[in-house]
């Protein structure tokens, strides 16, 4: 059954309704991405002051979230809500058997027909056209082979199944939730701040492209405009000196959310000193080609035509002069345009945590997909050796969970952000240098066929890959002129777990990705070993021994 | 050195976690310097040396003091755990006490239940005496525990790793024990 966003509001009552009258607790899954958890705080906060009792159980692929839904053994649970997981995902027969209502808010698109027809499954869509379903399933028995596998294999019903038309991104989930809120008249600063950075995880993980990111940070403009609790909008006694402060030093008060039309996008450069914000950052990086000796002098030309010393570059930006800080962009903007570099700035907003320090919306997420995907152990624990990888991975989420609204657990996710950061333009720009990218017909592909350095551990976990990739597709795309964008596809051997990690991602010109089914089809050809039961379907796992096969496989189907 | 071994005596309080061991050995030796020192002490007084005597006195008194203050610590530490952990001593500390002191905690513990039932029956004097802000807490929790039934709501399931938002009253307990924590 699908759920319009109009009738969110009688959802949530319902929910509500069904907690306080039978007294049977909910139960929320959450998917591993920051906009998840995003919804997930904002969510929680709203039952929080309903007084409605709930749990949260973190799940990071379908399998975990199969063995989480068949231990549910609480007679007093009805309804689930599942956020960021779930859509593409046959469990109505599980749901049904076990009498359960299973709402999902899932902002990967399309999600499994199964689902919608299901009465026990609630399907949130915000788009408002109504499909005829009968038409759809129609259409599924004419198209039978390549649009999908009717074959259903009662071991495997988890797998995702493939769809061939690729799958795509909708409203975050987190900016869903918002909505509610907002309609139940309970909306607050700090949801407001969560559905910003759920949108924000959107475009810098590749879900939605750039149009559609400026169009609906135009919302939140508005939202942020005209929120009372903003008060920086309205500054009440700028005849206090306390205030008086504030202003000139630009600090802004406590919590409150400003608008910046024209923020910097250099990679986290409010944490970092600029130089090497500048230096790490995918957008300038790939376009002044850092990795070689030509594009380290032009960084270092554009820094001279700044007119800021390089001694002041390379400290904290926080501590830079006022004077150089004010021009910057200014600078930056004009200078620019004689290296190419013309795509600099986008609509954000800041956030003051602490006296101390500001976050933007993209720092927040850095940070916080950072913090979950860390390779080391973040949580105190007395036998740290003994940790299963499951384990330390809820951990991980937990304090990921808990940074979002705090100030010095972020700068930890910071911190560890621009390790990344450098991991991923240090092995990027190691694959270009060595030719490592080889080119298909229709994508290009590279491998790495060892992760004994230590920064390869990073790009063992989806996000962290994901990231890579993006960075390798947008230096290809500037090294040469009029170069085809094309997909590009990666592979990473784990020598922990034997196989190889392999990701697809799109290029921007393109809306949908079909690598999930793509990854599918080869798998299945060469009857390779093979994973595929992560939440976003552009990931495969498979076993190093038919790796060989499938990926020859991968590049024969195109032709 | 006089007092040297009563310094040592309090130092101890301070390196370990909860408690130290009770130390039986040095006490007694502390208390026959006690004893020592105020054979000397009789002896100054009779031969009219002050500074002698007041030397003597202070090194008696500080020693003294130190001991008291040692076992003093130890009561109020063994009053605190009867509060937060209730009416049993958790085997793990138990062989940090001494005969008398397990003793005491049991005689306290008793004299706290005829109290608190003299006041009203349902009465638990061991709660939080801060009021709270709100009904309901967010808990982590931090090991298994599995399907336990709490007064009012029903029967819960507490899995590691997961979050839960439960009243304040019921879980109190497990807070203190560490299995569960409170989130803000």
């Amino acid at each position: 059954m699908k759920i319009q966003l109009n009738d969110l509001v009688e959802v949530y009552t319902q929910i509500r309704q069904d907690s306080l009258d039978k007294s049977c607790s909910l139960v929320i899954f959450v998917g591993g991405d920051v906009d998840g958890i995003c919804a997930c705080k904002i969510l929680t906060s709203l039952l929080h002051n309903d007084g409605v009792q709930y749990c949260i159980i973190p799940v990071a692929n379908y399998t975990e979230l199969e063995t989480q839904l068949n231990d549910l053994t609480d007679p007093n649970t009805h309804n689930i809500i599942m956020l960021n997981c779930g859509g593409a995902a046959d469990f109505t027969q599980l749901i049904r058997d076990k009498g359960l209502v299973c709402y999902v808010f899932d902002s990967q698109r399309p999600c499994l027909p199964t689902n919608i027809r299901s009465e026990y499954v609630r399907v949130v869509d915000e788009t408002y056209i109504e499909e005829d379903l009968a038409e759809e399933s129609d259409q599924d028995i004419e198209s039978g082979g390549k649009r999908r596998r009717e074959r259903r294999d009662p071991d495997k019903k988890f797998t995702t199944e493939p769809d061939a038309s690729g799958v795509y991104f909708g409203a975050s989930t987190a900016g869903i939730i918002y909505e509610l809120s907002r309609k139940l008249n309970r909306g607050t600063l700090d949801m407001l701040w969560l559905w910003i950075v759920g949108l924000t995880d959107q475009l810098l993980h590749n879900k939605i492209d750039r149009g559609e990111y400026e169009a609906k940070m135009n919302f939140c403009v508005n939202e942020v405009v005209s929120n009372p609790q903003n008060i920086y909008r309205n500054p009440t006694n700028i005849q206090d000196t306390e205030d008086d402060f504030e202003i000139q030093s630009g600090q802004k008060p406590l919590n409150s959310i400003s608008i910046e039309y024209k923020d910097l996008r250099i990679m986290l450069y409010r944490h970092w000193s600029l130089y090497e914000s500048l230096y790490y950052s995918n957008y300038i990086a790939s376009k002044l080609g850092i990795w070689k000796e030509p594009g380290k002098h032009r960084l270092n030309e554009i820094l001279a035509q700044l007119g800021i010393p390089l001694q002041e570059c390379k400290q904290q930006y926080r501590f830079m002069k006022a004077d150089y800080k004010n021009t910057l962009k200014e600078k930056l903007s004009l200078i620019g345009s004689n290296y190419e570099i013309d795509d600099l700035f986008l609509t954000t907003c800041v956030r003051q945590y602490s006296r101390k320090r500001q976050y933007c919306a993209a720092d927040v997420v850095y940070s916080i997909s950072a913090l979950i995907e860390c390779p080391g152990i973040l949580e105190e624990s007395e036998h740290p050796e003994t940790i299963s990888l499951q384990d330390k991975w809820l951990g991980n989420f937990w304090v990921a969970h808990d940074a979002l609204l705090n100030d010095s657990l972020l700068e930890q996710g910071v911190n560890l952000a621009i390790e990344q950061q450098k991991a991923i333009i240090q092995q990027g720009t190691a694959l270009i240098d060595k030719k490592a990218v080889s080119p298909a017909s229709e994508f290009r592909y590279a491998i790495i066929n060892s992760d004994a350095l230590t920064q390869t551990k990073f790009f063992h976990h989806p996000l962290a890959l994901k990231k890579l990739i993006c960075f390798i597709m947008e230096a290809y795309q500037s090294s040469r002129k009029n170069i085809k964008p094309k997909p590009m596809v990666l592979c990473i051997f784990n020598s922990q777990r034997n196989t190889y990690f392999v990701c697809g991602v799109i290029s921007q010109m393109q809306d949908k990705n079909d690598f999930g089914w793509r990854f599918h089809e080869a798998a299945e050809t060469v009857q390779a070993d093979f994973r595929r039961d992560f939440f976003e379907d552009t990931y495969i796992e498979v076993r190093k021994e038919h790796f060989q096969a499938f990926i020859e496989q991968l590049i024969a189907e195109e032709i | 050195m006089y007092t040297e071994k009563s310094k040592k005596l309090v130092r101890e309080l301070k390196t370990s976690k909860w408690l130290p061991p009770y130390n039986n050995i040095l006490i007694n030796e502390i208390s026959t310097e006690i004893t020592e020192l105020h054979g000397k002490l009789l002896q100054s007084l009779a031969s009219q040396n002050e500074a002698l005597t007041v030397l003597q006195a202070g090194c008696l008194n500080r020693s003294k003091r130190s001991v008291l203050a040692y076992l003093n610590f130890r009561a109020s530490k063994l009053e605190t755990l009867r509060v937060e952990n209730g009416p049993s001593i958790p085997p793990h500390y138990s062989h940090q006490l001494s005969g008398d002191e397990i003793d005491y905690f049991r005689k306290y513990s008793a004299l706290l239940q005829e109290y608190s039932q003299k006041v009203s029956s349902h009465l638990d004097l061991t709660t939080d005496l801060m009021p709270p802000k709100d009904l309901f807490i967010e808990v982590r929790v931090k090991e298994d525990i599995g399907d336990i039934v709490l007064p009012v709501s029903g029967q819960v399931t507490f899995k590691k790793n997961t979050s839960q938002l439960v009243r304040r009253e019921e879980v109190a307990a497990l807070i203190r024990q560490g299995v569960l924590q409170q989130t803000n």
